[in-house]
């Protein structure tokens, strides 16, 4: 459990927290390498001993059981879960929006996707292998808006902090939301227990929480004295 | 591994020991972790997170129940979900003996073993309300507590076929059909009252605390050993003293609104001496339809009355009148009936009554808050089974044998929805809430039968002739119809003849 402090929580803090929870949650859905296996257990540790905005939330019970998870994994079992729930789908990308979700046009998915990107002013890396709508990218994609939110709290620009979580709103809305649940359905019937399961669940637990969340956040600051 | 952590405070009210109470769980529950702490109702988070460590469920005996919206925050630091603990408060148990206790606790552990935790989707988050925001209010994190709202188990819901009866229950017009068929919750309107969860006929709305499988744990568990006991169904907002009636076993619900009449019948039927429904007395109720709450329990009065029980066994403890108790009551004739049916099961209710009737089959009441249906045809059923394929239930059903099709009837798992009414493309399907024991007795039979028209060239089924008969006189001359009352559809395909739409 984090340390007790006095303070409460801020929004920025929350930010931040929700930065580093998609970014790691993002990184566990890429193939697993050496380098990435071995900062792993040291990451979770780190991310363990954190969290004071996140273990106020209903997110805490499913993200602490995936750090418990990661801090003692290796290489080998990271490749090996990583394996278990998908050994039997044979298509090509199958951690993918067009792959997993309700049944839709994936041209149009992935210029929708392509254009929210652009607009947000997200390029995936020269050498990422993944398309758009992988869930690594989505991930990652939501951890740069809550970077961007908890930067605009800290120079205390309410304006930015609202357009970054205006965007966090639609972007949950129109593409996690709509298929992180499934996946996560079908991943825990395929292997309950390994690491890719509990990403999945936590994942799906953020994106579950935060479509809610954020929108009442918006909400009250909308309502606040300038 | 489940804990059941119990507040030494208890141990200086009286009758309670720790050692009756301990031997008492480790005869019951041998598997789980007991412990006790001093002092975990003046300090609820401190010792909660000195023993939870491990534990995915937990029963919390505690003196008097916590705060709900403090108590889960700290169930969530530790890592505990809110919908796997129980909260057992034994205050009021002073002078009582140490089995009592650990009865109660006992039928805790049980429901929540039963319990499927809650889902991500299935937690709405609310901001606590504050007044007017400093600007340096706004860059805080404002306390969050969550309230549950039910999740549609897509595979189960039964809305791709026109079942609607969630729909129509909900009081704020939180679900809907979505697009792609299975019903949709609202979070924004849903204040998780539970109430559909409890009429849906497919077990197909999930919400912790509310969930049948759940309640129907720990009621079997608080009978078990305790024949004749009073069952009371408590909204857990109903807070204090009235979360537990004196006399009354109490099983916590989310809301008053979430209380079948069928899981009534079923308490009495599995051999409580008397039900009663608590509701909270709070300006918001979660369901906000108290008459419908009282309804169903005078349906349950009148229904008693009909069978020649007494009809004080269904009792609304409501805050203007003494809250009898159980012994108030007068004793039941029947012993408890056996049972088959899970609560959220349709037969359910109907197999509590052929349990309580013993036999009476001239009994009936017709009522608006009766969990039963009857259906019965005007004149003019064409055996199309349009009515059978939109039923939720499987109580109509369309049943051929070789020379003709029977339109049958199971009034033991008619919900009284009328789904079937508006699919009659004849309109002659008339459905009315009633409870008549014969009818349930009578199993399934057929309202309706006619003679199967045969193929001239395969010999296979054609159509009902009821059927063949009103195209014929909906077509008249045209020899359209002749063509499909001679031959079965894929030998007009096979000929190039005109199909049947």
């Amino acid at each position: 459990m984090p340390a007790r402090t006095r303070r409460a929580p801020s929004l920025r803090d929350l930010a931040r927290e929700r930065e580093a929870a998609y970014r790691l949650l993002g990184t566990l859905f890429l193939p697993p390498t050496p380098a990435g296996a071995a900062a792993l257990p040291g990451a979770a540790r780190t991310l363990r001993g954190t969290g004071r905005a996140l273990a106020r939330l209903a997110v805490w019970r499913p993200w602490t059981r995936l750090l418990d998870a990661a801090a003692t994994v290796t290489l080998e079992e990271l490749a090996a879960d990583y394996r278990r729930p998908f050994a039997a789908h044979t298509s090509r990308s199958p951690l993918c929006e067009s792959t997993w979700g309700a049944p839709v046009d994936v041209p149009v998915v992935i210029a929708a996707l392509e254009r929210e990107y652009a607009a947000a002013g997200f390029t995936p890396a020269p050498g990422c292998a993944e398309p758009p709508d992988h869930a690594a990218v989505e991930l990652e994609f939501l951890g740069l808006l809550c970077c961007r939110e908890a930067e605009a709290w800290a120079r205390d620009d309410r304006e930015a902090a609202a357009g970054a979580l205006a965007r966090q709103a639609g972007f949950l809305e129109e593409h996690p939301a709509r298929w992180f649940g499934h996946l996560g359905r079908l991943v825990a019937a395929r292997d309950g227990a390994g690491l890719v399961a509990l990403a999945t669940e936590a994942a799906w637990a953020f994106i579950a929480h935060d479509r809610r969340l954020v929108p009442l956040i918006l909400d009250r600051l909308s309502c606040a004295p300038r | 591994m489940t804990l059941v952590l119990l507040c030494r405070d208890l141990t200086r009210l009286g009758g309670l020991t720790p050692d009756e109470i301990a031997a008492e769980l480790a005869r019951r529950e041998p598997d789980a972790r007991l412990a006790w702490a001093p002092g975990p109702c003046r300090d609820f988070g401190r010792w909660l997170g000195r023993h939870a460590d491990g534990a995915e469920r937990a029963v919390l005996g505690l003196c008097a129940a916590p705060e709900p919206a403090a108590r889960d925050v700290h169930l969530r630091r530790v890592g505990l979900d809110p919908a796997t603990v129980e909260v057992v408060a034994l205050g009021r148990d002073t002078g009582s003996s140490g089995d009592h206790a650990a009865h109660r606790l006992a039928a805790a552990l049980a429901r929540v073993r039963a319990s499927r935790g809650s889902r991500p989707e299935g937690l709405k988050p609310v901001l606590a309300r504050q007044g007017e925001l400093s600007r340096r209010a706004v860059l805080t994190l404002p306390a969050v507590t969550y309230e549950a709202i039910p999740v549609v188990d897509a595979a189960r819901c039964a809305a791709v076929d026109g079942c609607r009866i969630c729909e129509a229950t909900c009081p704020h017009g939180a679900l809907a059909p979505g697009p792609e068929g299975p019903m949709t919750v609202e979070p924004a309107r849903c204040t998780g009252c539970g109430a559909c969860v409890a009429v849906c006929p497919r077990v197909a709305l999930g919400l912790p605390r509310a969930a049948p499988a759940e309640i129907e744990a720990q009621l079997d568990a608080l009978l078990d050993g305790r024949p004749g006991a009073g069952i009371a169904f408590v909204c857990e907002r109903a807070g204090g003293d009235d979360l537990d009636p004196v006399g009354w076993l109490p099983v916590p619900v989310p809301c008053a609104g979430a209380v079948a009449p069928g899981w009534l019948l079923q308490a009495l039927a599995r051999g409580a001496s008397a039900v009663a429904v608590k509701p909270c007395a709070q300006a918001d109720c979660r369901f906000g339809r108290p008459e419908i709450v009282a309804g169903q329990v005078a349906y349950c009065r009148t229904l008693l009355e009909t069978l020649g029980e007494p009809p004080e066994r269904a009792q609304l403890l409501a805050d203007d009148r003494p809250i009898p108790t159980p012994a108030d009551v007068p004793r039941p004739a029947a012993a408890p009936a056996p049972r088959r049916a899970t609560l959220g099961d349709p037969a359910a209710a109907a197999e509590a009554v052929l349990g309580l009737a013993r036999g009476r089959l001239a009994a009936a009441v017709v009522h608006s808050q009766s969990p039963l249906g009857l259906v019965d045809l005007a004149p003019g059923c064409t055996a199309c089974g349009a009515c059978a394929r939109v039923c939720p239930t499987g109580a109509l059903g369309l049943e051929r044998d070789d020379d003709s099709v029977a339109l049958t009837f199971e009034a033991a798992r008619c919900v009284g929805c009328a789904a079937c009414a508006p699919a009659c493309p004849e309109r002659v399907v008339q459905v009315t809430r009633a409870t008549a024991v014969s009818q349930l007795a009578a199993g399934r039979r057929a309202l309706h039968r006619s003679a199967e028209a045969r193929c001239a060239a395969c010999g296979g089924p054609v159509a009902p002739r009821a059927m063949l008969d009103r195209l014929r006189a909906l077509l008249g001359d045209d020899p359209v119809a002749a063509v499909i009352a001679r031959h079965c559809p894929a030998c007009r395909a096979a000929s190039g003849r005109p199909p049947a739409r």
